[in-house]
């Protein structure tokens, strides 16, 4: 799917839909950690999965349009510069490790862009609140980007073999 | 490709070193020696502070910020905050702090409740 095929627009719409959707549901299920930017990240299946199926500019498109039209389903301005952050920061780990990885090995990529996500997103807050003692989170957010990233980089690693194996959709 | 095993060398050297520096950060405490000053600050300017060791009687104190209201409750040596109007209310959910550790902090109002040791070098010299 090199070239900007029909298909391939599609498959963009409908991944952004479904981030849409993970951001959205994501917001509903509290998680009961006292830390601020704790996060299960499920809408970072969708930017992986479009990352090893499609490619960086297939990935980077529905993110861009995830992040923008989350914040605005939110109503968060600051959010959005969060999101931003994470966001950018999880995708460069993201799309640089795929060039080094296989399918089978995803769910190293959840980890590491969870963690680089965190990490974006307490050099926001950081300069947001002009407080340097926000970084005494910084080693909790990597333990939780290890769980939160292992789980969506597995769901992620999960959905594309199934899909290469199962149909021929990818191909 | 990379060795698998590789990878999960990476994760468990990243990791474990995390969950130690994570107990560390969370559970340290103050030298409990000299004055416990609690700082409120809104974008990183300080709008509220108390000396916690000459707190008697709890009491609550409202923070407007432009961004949102917090109620902190204020003890004798410990503070929290009580009441957010943001939406994910971590900052209540962080509970007391009464040490130079981890800050409470509310994201969507940049509120940032820190405490301080009053005198700072002087106090430690004497």
């Amino acid at each position: 799917m090199k070239r900007l095929s029909a298909k391939r627009i599609a498959f963009d719409g409908i991944l952004t839909a479904v981030a849409l959707v993970l951001h959205v549901v994501e917001q509903l299920v509290p998680l009961p950690i006292p830390v601020p930017g704790v996060k299960l990240g499920l809408a970072n299946v969708t930017t992986l999965f479009a990352a090893f199926a499609f490619g960086p500019v297939d990935a980077g498109i529905i993110l861009l349009v995830r992040i923008f039209l989350g914040s605005l389903f939110s109503g968060q301005v600051t959010g959005l510069l969060y999101s931003l952050a994470g966001g950018s920061l999880c995708y460069l780990v993201t799309i640089l490790l795929r060039r080094v990885l296989s399918d089978r090995q995803m769910w190293f990529c959840g980890i590491a862009g969870a963690i680089f996500h965190n990490i974006g997103q307490i050099i926001v807050a950081v300069f947001l609140t002009s407080t340097p003692e926000i970084t005494y989170y910084l080693p909790v957010l990597i333990v939780a980007g290890t769980l939160t990233g292992l789980f969506t980089g597995l769901a992620a690693q999960f959905l594309l073999i199934a899909i290469k194996e199962r149909t021929d959709l990818l191909s | 490709m990379v060795k698998t095993r590789l990878l999960v060398l990476i994760v468990l050297l990243v990791t474990i070193p995390a969950i130690v520096l994570s107990v560390v950060f969370l559970t340290r405490d103050g030298d409990g020696s000299g004055g416990r000053v609690a700082v409120a600050l809104v974008d990183g300017k300080e709008v509220w502070s108390i000396d916690l060791t000459t707190v008697n009687e709890p009491f609550e104190k409202t923070i407007v910020t432009p961004y949102g209201t917090n109620t902190l409750f204020v003890e004798r040596d410990r503070i929290r905050i009580k009441e957010a109007d943001c939406e994910d209310e971590t900052c209540v959910k962080t509970g007391y702090i009464s040490s130079g550790g981890a800050p409470i902090v509310c994201l969507p109002h940049r509120l940032v409740v820190k405490i301080v040791q009053e005198g700072g070098v002087d106090a430690v010299s004497e």
